[in-house]
């Protein structure tokens, strides 16, 4: 019975894939594929235009990153995202691999990819010469990766402390680094928390929202508290085995936290965990010392890390720590840092 | 020890078989370890998304004229113009039709039909010119459903002659075409749908022609 069973499945998988699936794209050169879309371009075209015009519905695919601001509602964008997907099958001199056909987001992706590229000089991504827009989307997939790893990274600093706020005081420390990011990526419905900078908004959701002088000191020590221990769980959730001191600037700072601002840790903090902190310190401005080589990626890591060598983190010490190691440790390289400046 | 997290793209990579087998075995291996509900929610999601798509592409790989024609029906309404054409259902003195003869539509365009009773039309048109009224049944059969005997006067109106839905699977396009030049050929016996979208192309190309279409299906099913 079960054998039988399992041949009608295989039936049912080959008639899926004989008759009535599109083949996979295979020869993806310039000729291969538009051997292809001679004998499938309509259908694909029809497919395309119906999948994501519900994609679009259900606010899976943005259609203003292709489209920008003339794309409303879901059929007509999907059509023209259809449109202009074909046309890049045609006419893109490079093609490095190809999604299946129902990963509407993977093909989207090297779509807007492409479409970065010949936008140009406004993005802050680098362009290349003309005829390798294959680059962009690559840089455009580490964006990508950076976000996930920062959306990790922070899922793990609220559940690790136990504070939501933490987060919140991150993205709005972070605020300015992030900016950026909203002209490149757009709001995705993905990773919209961290491409979102709204500032007024960022300021709302952090641990002191008020105007006053005393919450802006304090917003700004939350901050860059916060920050700082993105730092620490960045470094040390790297790789498998992280140093002795990373390990244990985790858990210290990366551990439960007391519930008022800026969180200190409710561990009680020694001399060793002191050297934790500054090992960290250390780390964090090794990483964001510039080179020439730096692309966009590059730059946005270290801008967010820079907000976490802010002095402002060292009130999660016991005062007298703090005195003794604000002098001690160095500014990091490049532009000085000051305290947050608050625009608002 | 893995340091591979998988984020929502290559979960769906995953589903949908695009990666190499040593980082399908990751991302299995990683499921199996580490899934936890929220986990598994977003994998449920991502398999109904595949499967929907699966039939959206089994459905257009299945009907391969609709396909063409939906493609050149679009391509020419793509072109914006200010033709304007009005189509009643007289029985019920119902506006199908207001609307530019090209450029985004704005109105409903999926009509639903009562079975088995006739539907009649009256045609009005706010420029001067030759119509042409194609009717494809279930993506398949062409016919003209009326064709003007000479050039139609803006303001004048024409009833066409009636149609019935006969099935409950029957659906039934029509394209008007426009043309203030010449009038819109006609298909020979054994044309198709290919002919209509190969008119339609045309269409897209001249400057003289445009292009509505309604949908009559069955009531209950749109």
């Amino acid at each position: 019975m079960s054998r039988e069973k399992a041949r009608d499945d295989l039936q049912a998988e080959r008639w899926l894939q004989e008759s009535h699936m599109l083949p996979p794209l295979e020869d993806l050169s310039l000729e291969g594929r538009s051997a292809f879309l001679e004998q499938h371009e309509d259908i694909l075209w029809d497919f395309w235009s119906k999948a994501f015009s519900v994609a679009i519905a259900s606010e899976s695919i943005d259609p203003r990153r292709a489209l920008g601001a003339r794309a409303n509602e879901p059929e007509p964008s999907a059509r023209e995202i259809a449109d202009k997907l074909i046309m890049a099958l045609h006419e893109r001199s490079r093609m490095d691999r190809a999604n299946a056909w129902g990963n509407l987001e993977g093909w989207y992706a090297w779509l807007i990819g492409g479409a970065a590229a010949r936008a140009g000089r406004r993005l802050p991504v680098r362009v290349q010469a003309e005829g390798h827009s294959g680059d962009v989307p690559e840089e455009l997939l580490d964006l990508q990766r950076m976000l996930a790893r920062w959306r990790q990274v922070l899922e793990r600093l609220v559940e690790r402390t136990g504070i939501r706020a933490i987060e919140l005081d991150w993205l709005w420390a972070t605020y300015q680094v992030r900016k950026q990011l909203t002209e490149t990526l757009g709001q995705s419905t993905e990773t919209s928390r961290l491409v979102s900078a709204d500032l007024q908004t960022a300021i709302a959701g952090s641990s002191s929202p008020g105007q006053s002088q005393a919450d802006r000191i304090a917003r700004t020590r939350s901050g860059a508290a916060a920050c700082f221990r993105f730092n620490v769980e960045e470094l040390a959730s790297r790789g498998s085995s992280p140093s002795p001191l990373l390990a244990m600037a985790r858990t210290v700072f990366v551990g439960p936290a007391r519930s008022k601002p800026p969180y200190p840790p409710q561990i009680l903090i020694d001399t060793a965990a002191v050297t934790a902190f500054e090992e960290v310190w250390h780390l964090a401005r090794e990483r964001v010392r510039p080179s020439p080589e730096d692309g966009h990626v590059e730059r946005l890591w270290k801008g967010v890390f820079r907000c976490g060598l802010n002095k402002a983190a060292l009130r999660l010490l016991p005062r007298k720590m703090e005195e003794a190691l604000r002098g001690a440790l160095p500014e990091p390289d490049g532009t000085p840092i000051e305290n947050r400046r608050d625009e608002s | 020890m893995s340091t591979l997290v998988p984020d929502v793209d290559l979960l769906r990579a995953y589903f949908y078989g695009e990666l190499p087998p040593e980082e399908e075995a990751e991302v299995r291996r990683w499921l199996v370890l580490h899934a936890d509900p929220g986990i598994l929610a977003v994998c449920d999601e991502l398999v109904s998304e595949r499967e929907q798509r699966r039939e959206f592409l089994a459905s257009s790989v299945a009907n391969p004229l609709r396909a063409r024609l939906e493609r050149a029906f679009w391509q020419a309404r793509s072109r914006l113009g200010t033709r304007m054409a009005s189509l009643v259902d007289v029985d019920r003195e119902r506006q199908l039709a207001l609307a530019p003869l090209s450029g985004p539509p704005v109105e409903e365009t999926l009509i639903p039909a009562r079975l088995e009773h006739p539907i009649y039309l009256r045609l009005k048109l706010s420029d001067s010119g030759h119509v042409c009224v194609y009717a494809i049944e279930s993506w398949r059969k062409l016919s003209v459903l009326w064709r003007s005997p000479g050039v139609v006067q803006a303001g004048e109106a024409d009833e066409l002659p009636g149609f019935v839905l006969e099935r409950p699977e029957d659906v039934l396009d029509l394209y008007l075409v426009l043309d203030t030049a010449e009038p819109p050929p006609s298909p020979d016996a054994e044309d198709g749908p290919e002919w209509l979208a190969k008119l339609l192309q045309r269409t897209a190309a001249s400057p003289t022609a445009w292009v509505l279409r309604r949908t009559f299906v069955p009531a209950g099913t749109a």
